[in-house]
């Protein structure tokens, strides 16, 4: 018991190291980055799907994977060049989505979202499944053109272009996102369903159009995330589930609130496991985002940035 | 209702009915027969080494799955941290009994489990529902980074630990799978039994009330957190329990054990066993072992069929949440047809099927539809039965209420605001109540009358001030309210429809003494007494207001007039010392209404004040000393019934124009006026039952 104790103020004495100066830093500020921008993509489309149909898909982790075996397959079994597998795939993802909404949501309409959720839940594993009969569960890797490249160097430190890529791309896709949120029809129309269903009903908002696109633009956001982590590590059938509960802690950070609020919740998981995990307790670097959500559930619920009544309880 | 079944139900004398449910039954040998079977389906069909461990995997995931029971079953919360609490027991148990007996092990998987468990219950204490699930997510993922990176707790081979120590009882180490089928046997009996006693305690039925309506249930004086907290960590130590042994029986255990794949298997299992009984549990523990077992074999003979299992999974939860919503033992429940009596199990879809709205809970038709159903044999006069002397709650609650009620107000409220975003719903109203007072509250629909009951009674925020009896009480605190001797009624009848009516009162009574989860456990004796005192006074409460006869009947099954003196008794049987009372005339025609109103009548001569909120006017005018007048959030007028109905603006309130002043011609225009009246904000009153 002492022994262990003892272990424990040790470990605790010697968890930090603040070493490698400037240079370790910018590193670990854009792997942190990176992982940040997956989870905001993963938590973007959580919020886009939770705002225009009230669900909360636990199918989003492994859409992700499968957007990463898609692209995979188009880039390394059809040799189709990446600028044009690329979008393809995304393609695909997009009537995935709809399938998926027309197969797992459709039919349950008019129940509650909670059997709709367990209905997605369904649907993960059978995804997860259908990758595994089709791509066997080997891990493999993702083809990218800025795979190899020269790393880019940022005050000295050396910065793999898939990493900054991967920041580039999500803040692209936030700025579009919040464009078509906010000055688009589509857009008006969402934020009318997330704020009261029945009454935009009435003023003609097609809901089903609605829940149609809202599953297929966020089964493509999934995909864009499978495409982007896919060349950061290696691919298998596990790849997406830790992006959906990064995904996931990023939203509630933001608080399934606005895009923004949930972008950043996206980059402070990202860092908080990279900066404070890449100086402290390195081993467990990967618990950080877990932690930091716990605490925001704890004292702040209703999200970070969210202001209004606490979405916490549901 | 038939005219002979009221008769037997008035005629019987309080304290005649049948023992309370928790005296009830054959737990136990219930439980004898089932380990007496298992023992005969061990000698009899098990054999081969296999085979013999395959039983013992059995009877471990069935314990896991009583824990997890308890978790989701009784209490409602979306876990999926099952695996990793049972991970957590396998840990620390082969960590502290590397150099000492597996008991010590044991004894530290459990306090492990629990303390880990209750922390985390209650630093999520604010979450529900998705975010409990995403919550018990993080923690598993945690829990299993540290299964796998902490050395000294792993012995450093990246979580895979070899030659844990034995189960060894008096010096015999237990080493064969017969004996080890015998140890988790005796294992599964004591967990039954526990489970038993808790069934035949309060514990479930109040975790049932606080899962189906936690707003409510507050109200009533019920601990929600406590609950919570309790049946989490209860379920957690359970699976600690679990992956102790699970270690030492095996020998070996890694992390990936513990991982997401089991923890979803625990919640297939629940569900597909049947979530409404600890039966199920070992039922679908059952279908799991053998299913998985099945499907490795297929995997091993076809390898194609690699992830064959994860479709599997995916459908068999699908098909059973929409084929089977009770489970496997629900079809045993549907071929031996329900008993009346059986609330629990009955013609109710479990809750978790109305949660997810597969089906509908069997909420009757409001009373006005079913006009069978009026007439005076619903309400009990309390002239002629109700108030006997000879009912416990007649007589000595009184002369307790008498010590506790002083003699300022009842109730004052000061300047209580409420709002919806921008919308003042209730803007600075107010109102004492004095001691043996009714006082009517009227105003237009939207005016903020429900809002304002809501606000006292702590379910929505609100600022302001509140005195109960003299003493000052926090606006938000609904438990507070309630101990102050507070209680209510609502708009649209909150009862608990997964309960019989007597357990619904039974939520309510003021002696909370020996419900928890100890007294269930070790003071069986003295929670047993508290029990029948009271089940004496719930039985009392619903005789006097007639429902007597249908005590242990679903509250499902009531009308919809019945709710609402469902809800009636259970506000008596709390003993209050002050009423709200939200539209208790809604539904309820001429000569209903008429006996509800001596009904209050009688309460307030008993010491009780009461505050009513209606729409019938001359209901209102009846039986009320004072009249208070709310429009738009703001009180407009108050006194007398008579005098009231000059004021200028209570005549504007209700009819824009003061035309007419004609009493009658007042009560149909209110009804009309009323209904083209502003829409009223939501309240948890009238939202609560599709929350």
């Amino acid at each position: 018991m002492t022994a262990a104790l003892g272990s424990a103020v040790s470990t605790i004495a010697a968890v930090c190291e603040f070493t490698g100066g400037k240079r370790t830093f910018i590193s670990l500020l854009f792997s942190g980055l990176s992982i940040g921008s997956i989870a905001a993509l993963a938590a973007l489309g959580f919020l886009l799907m939770q705002k225009a149909t009230g669900v909360i898909s636990f199918a989003q982790g492994d859409m992700i994977t499968l957007g990463a075996y898609i692209a995979i397959w188009w880039m390394r079994d059809q040799d189709v060049y990446w600028l044009l597998a690329y979008p393809l795939t995304l393609v695909m993802m997009f009537v995935i989505g709809i399938g998926l909404e027309r197969v797992a949501y459709a039919p349950l309409k008019g129940r509650s979202i909670h059997v709709v959720v367990i209905a997605t839940l369904g649907a993960a594993l059978v995804i997860r499944a259908i990758i595994a009969l089709w791509q066997d569960t080997t891990p493999t890797s993702l083809y990218s053109p800025l795979k190899g490249r020269d790393p880019v160097k940022i005050g000295g430190a050396a910065i793999p272009p898939v990493k900054i890529a991967v920041f580039v791309v999500t803040l692209i896709v936030v700025f579009i996102m919040i464009m078509v949120f906010n000055k688009t029809q589509f857009g008006r129309q969402v934020r009318a369903i997330a704020s009261d269903r029945p009454t935009a009903r009435l003023h003609g908002v097609a809901a089903t159009k609605m829940s149609m696109i809202a599953f297929g633009l966020s089964t493509a956001l999934a995909g864009l995330a499978g495409i982007l982590i896919g060349p950061t590590q290696s691919v298998d059938l596990t790849l997406g589930f830790g992006a959906m509960l990064a995904g996931f802690s990023a939203a509630i950070l933001g608080g399934f609130g606005s895009l923004g609020g949930v972008v950043i919740g996206g980059f402070m998981i990202g860092l908080s496991e990279q900066i404070v995990g890449g100086y402290c307790l390195r081993e467990y670097k990967s618990a950080f985002p877990y932690i930091l959500m716990l605490i925001v559930i704890a004292v702040r619920p209703q999200g970070l940035f969210s202001r209004g009544a606490a979405h916490g309880r549901l | 209702m038939a005219a002979s079944d009221s008769t037997t139900g008035r005629g019987r004398p309080v304290g005649t009915l049948k023992r309370p449910p928790v005296f009830r039954g054959q737990p136990y040998s219930a439980i004898v027969a089932f380990l007496v079977a298992l023992v005969v389906f061990r000698l009899v069909w098990v054999d081969g080494l296999a085979n013999e461990k395959q039983a013992n995997t059995w009877l471990l995931y069935s314990v896991l799955v009583i824990g997890f029971y308890f978790v989701f079953g009784v209490s409602g919360q979306f876990a999926f941290s099952q695996a990793a609490f049972a991970g957590l027991g396998a840990y620390t148990s082969q960590w502290a009994s590397k150099n000492h007996s597996f008991w010590l092990g044991l004894a530290a998987a459990l306090a492990s489990s629990a303390v880990i468990s209750m922390l985390f219950a209650l630093l999520v204490k604010r979450a529900a529902h998705f975010y409990f699930a995403i919550a018990t997510l993080g923690v598993s993922e945690i829990l299993i980074l540290v299964f796998e990176k902490w050395k000294s707790l792993n012995g450093g081979l990246g979580g895979e630990v070899t030659n844990i120590r034995d189960i060894s009882i008096f010096g015999r180490a237990l080493d064969s799978y017969g004996e080890q089928f015998a140890f988790l046997l005796v294992l599964l009996g004591i967990v039954m039994t526990l489970g038993a006693w808790l069934e035949r305690s309060p514990f479930v039925r109040e975790n049932i009330a606080n899962r189906d309506h936690e707003v409510v249930s507050k109200t009533l004086g019920i601990p929600s957190l406590q609950l919570r907290v309790t049946s989490f960590v209860l379920g957690s130590v359970l699976a600690g329990l679990t992956g102790a042994c699970w270690g030492a029986l095996n020998g070996f255990i890694e992390t990936l054990t513990w991982g997401v794949e089991l923890g979803l298997g625990v919640f297939l299992m629940l569900i597909l066993g049947g979530i409404g009984s600890r039966w199920g549990a070992i039922v679908g523990a059952w279908f799991y072992t053998y299913i998985v077992d099945f499907l490795d074999k297929a995997e091993k003979e076809f390898p194609s069929l690699i992830g064959g299992r994860q479709i599997v999974y995916g459908g068999v939860l699908v098909i059973v949440m929409i084929a089977l919503p009770d489970g496997i033992v629900g079809i045993w429940g549907r071929i031996r047809r329900p008993k009346a009596g059986a609330a629990r199990q009955a013609s109710t879809p479990n809750w978790l099927v109305t949660l997810l709205g597969l089906k509908r809970a069997s909420r009757p038709e409001p009373l006005a539809a079913a006009e069978t159903e009026a007439s005076d044999d619903t309400l009990t006069d309390p002239t002629s039965a109700g108030t006997a002397p000879s009912a416990p709650s007649a007589a000595d609650p009184t002369s307790a209420r008498a010590s506790t009620a002083g003699d300022g107000p009842a109730l004052v409220a000061d300047t209580i605001a409420v709002s919806f975003g921008g919308v003042k719903a209730v803007a600075g109203v107010s109102l004492t109540l004095h001691q043996n007072e009714i006082l009517g509250l009227i105003g237009p629909n939207g005016s903020g009358k429900s809002t304002f009951l809501n606000a006292v009674n702590g379910v929505v925020p609100a600022t302001g001030s509140l005195s109960i009896n003299g003493q000052p009480v926090r606006l938000g605190n609904s438990a507070g309210v309630r101990k102050a001797g507070l209680l209510r009624t609502y708009q649209t009848p909150q009862t608990f429809l997964h309960l019989s009516c007597i357990e619904n009162v039974l939520l309510s009574t003021a002696d909370r003494r020996y419900t928890g989860i100890a007294a269930a456990w070790f003071l069986r004796p003295l929670m047993l007494k508290h029990e029948k005192a009271r089940w004496a006074r719930a039985e009392a409460a619903l005789e006097r207001v007639g429902l007597l006869d249908k005590a242990e009947r679903s509250a499902a099954g009531l009308s919809y007039g019945q709710q609402r003196l469902l809800e009636v008794a259970r506000v008596i049987a709390a003993e209050p010392t002050i009423i709200l009372l939200d539209e208790p005339s809604a539904g309820l025609n001429a000569a209903e209404t008429q006996i509800l109103a001596r009904h209050l009548r009688s309460l307030r001569d008993e010491g009780i004040s009461l505050l009513v909120v209606d729409h019938k006017i001359d209901f209102i005018s009846d039986l009320c000393e004072r009249v208070a007048v709310l429009e738009l959030g703001t009180l407009v007028a108050e006194g007398d019934p008579v005098t009231i109905w000059d004021d200028e603006r209570v005549i504007n309130a209700y009819l824009g124009v003061a035309d007419d002043d004609d009493p009658v011609g007042m009560d149909d225009a209110s009804a009309t006026v009323a209904t083209a009246a502003t829409p009223r904000p939501a309240s948890p009153g009238s939202t609560g039952s599709e929350a």
